[in-house]
This record gives C-alpha cells, sequence and structure tokens, in this order.
C-alpha cells in the first residue's frame, strides 16, 4: 500500500502566523516531523496488525469530526478512501455518521441501523466506545465486544495521536488571532520574541 | 518491513530526537512549568490523580509548593500572580473544549516574559496533556 505523505506540518504551514511565531513553530521543526512520522505508522503500517487499516483511519476521521477540525477530517477522509477495500461510499457514511456523532457531542450517540450495517458491527462498537472515552463514561467504556487490549491500545494511539493535532492546530490558531492585536504592543517593549 | 512501531515507541519518536516529548522539547518552557500547564489541563479535566501527578512534579521543579499546592486546591481561575499565574491561566483557556486565548491573557504572557518559543511551547504542552487524558482513564480503570 502506498504511504501518503501528510501532516500536522502542513497543517501548520497553513496557519497565519507572524513571524515570530512561524519561527517558532520552525524551531520544533523535529517533533512536528516525528508526529508526522507516527502519524504514518499508526494510519499507513506496512502490517496492520489487529486493527484493520480501514479502521485505524475510520477512527481517525471519527475523533477529528468530533473535534470539529475540519482540515484533518478532510485529510483523514481523503486517506480513508484511498484504503484498499474502502473507496468513497464507506467513506461518506463513516463521515456522516461522525458529523452526527460531532453533532450531539457530548451527548452519546449511536449510528443509525442503516449506517451501522454498512461500516459494521465492529467499528460501531469502536466509534462508542471513543465517544464513551471522551465522555468519562465509564459503562460505555467497558463496551468493547469483538475488540482486544492491544487493538484498543492502537485505538487509544491514534486517539491521543489527532487530539493532540487538534489541540496543536486550534492553539495555535488562537495565539495567531490574540498576536494581530498585541505584537503592535510587543514592539514597544513587551516582548522577547520581536 | 514497517510494523507498527508506535505501539512500542509512543507518538513522539524518542529515536529521532532525544528530548522531545512531554517534558523533553528542546526550547520554550522549562520542565516545571511545562508540569504546572499539565497540572492545569489535568484538573481542569476533571482528572485529579493525573493534576497530582503533574503537582508533585512541578513542586519538585519550581521549588515552590505553596503556589502549586494553592492551583491544586483552588484551580482557575488562578490566585497566582506573576508568569506562573499567566502561564496557568493561558493553559486553561487553551484547554477549553473550543480552546481560547485572548488578547488579556496574552498580553499577561508577554508581559511576564513568555517568548514566542515558549508559546509553542505552551500550546503543545496542553495538546500533548490533553491527547494523553483518555488514555489516563483507561489506565486508571485497568
Amino acid at each position: 500500500m502506498p504511504r501518503i505523505s501528510t501532516g500536522l506540518n502542513d497543517a501548520l504551514t497553513r496557519l497565519p502566523l507572524d513571524k515570530g511565531l512561524r519561527k517558532a513553530v520552525d524551531n520544533q521543526r523535529d517533533a512536528i516531523c516525528a508526529i508526522d512520522m507516527s502519524e504514518r505508522d499508526l494510519l499507513s503500517p506496512e502490517r496492520a496488525g489487529p486493527v484493520s487499516i480501514i479502521e485505524r483511519r475510520a477512527i481517525a476521521v471519527y475523533v477529528a469530526a468530533l473535534h470539529h477540525e475540519r482540515e484533518l477530517v478532510d485529510r483523514y477522509l481523503t486517506l480513508l478512501a484511498k484504503s484498499d477495500g474502502a473507496g468513497p461510499v464507506l467513506a461518506h457514511v463513516i463521515e456522516a455518521e461522525a458529523r452526527r456523532a460531532a453533532a450531539h457531542h457530548p451527548a452519546p450517540h449511536l449510528p443509525a441501523p442503516t449506517s451501522r450495517a454498512l461500516i459494521g458491527e465492529r467499528l460501531a462498537v469502536v466509534f462508542a466506545h471513543i465517544q464513551a472515552l471522551l465522555t468519562d463514561d465509564r459503562r460505555g467504556q467497558a463496551r468493547t465486544l469483538g475488540w482486544s487490549a492491544d487493538a484498543l491500545g492502537v485505538v487509544s494511539r491514534i486517539m491521543t495521536l489527532i487530539i493532540f493535532q487538534v489541540r496543536m492546530i486550534a492553539g495555535l490558531r488562537q495565539c495567531a488571532i490574540a498576536r494581530q492585536n498585541v505584537v503592535p504592543l510587543a514592539r514597544e517593549g513587551y516582548s522577547h520574541d520581536v | 518491513m514497517m510494523s507498527d512501531t508506535s505501539i512500542q515507541q509512543g507518538i513522539f519518536h524518542a529515536s529521532v530526537h532525544p528530548r522531545q516529548g512531554l517534558f523533553r522539547r528542546a526550547q520554550g518552557l522549562d520542565e516545571g512549568e511545562r508540569a504546572l500547564v499539565a497540572l492545569v489541563v489535568s484538573r481542569e479535566a476533571g482528572h485529579m490523580e493525573l493534576a497530582h501527578h503533574h503537582a508533585r512534579m512541578a513542586t519538585t521543579a519550581l521549588r515552590d509548593p505553596f503556589a502549586i499546592a494553592l492551583l491544586l486546591e483552588e484551580g482557575l481561575p488562578s490566585p497566582l500572580t506573576g508568569r506562573l499565574g499567566a502561564l496557568a491561566t493561558a493553559a486553561g483557556a487553551l484547554a477549553r473544549k473550543q480552546p481560547s486565548l485572548g488578547r488579556f491573557e496574552l498580553k499577561r504572557l508577554v508581559s511576564n516574559g513568555v517568548d514566542a518559543d515558549e508559546l509553542v511551547d505552551l500550546v503543545a504542552t496542553v495538546a500533548e496533556v490533553s491527547g494523553s487524558l483518555h488514555a489516563a482513564v483507561s489506565r486508571h480503570d485497568a
């Protein structure tokens, strides 16, 4: 399977950062590249192990959608649609389910029976599990029928990766907006970065 | 052939750079400040056990047990002043479900000497702790 080059690096490059913030992000280039490597390892492994590549990418779409980070959703949808055995129809169904879940979040949302039949029981179970993890619903977290401990470990790592990226992009976006007002003051002597 | 090495290595590849990962980035905040930020994020998410863990690290590194105890006990809005207060307040703002960092929080950071490298590190630390919270729940239940 071809390994698709994407990543946090690209997303951060597209953010409208001022010169000082851009330089600071560039100073973290090694760490950001390492995160992109982790993304490839998690979403495009040559040996998928207990979680298939389609499932991994579907989980990435779902977690990004729950956090309303459009750019990441689009990126992982593209990746999912290119997966062997997936295609745009499955990607579309998963996107629709993720959107519905995001609209209800943090209230739990279960896929409609039609969608459930299309995405499969296994993904439906893990989507509910992900919602439970994000809302501290202990009872829901325990419902993992069909998922081994190793498989849930992979799910957890994908969640960690996606939430990290969501927070990094959203946080830097907020910094960029705030600095549009504060940087002129900084030029008068408040800042150490210009 | 490559396998899913991330299972063993975590999302930050230690082999790429020995100082990457939580509390180990080469530039930015010092370890105590990162632990303080982690304390705020954990506490605001209701993960008190994790907050206590980060509080112990922050206390050791910052050598200001009173400030850390106050933050752990009272949470946000933070009673702390100066640089630690600015970092705690900004961390809380960035850790909200819809992250926000207003002009006031940023001015407070800047006036307390937080530069752009440290600001990026603050965002990265909030992101890293936020990303690990669900895993902390799983570990706690196990």
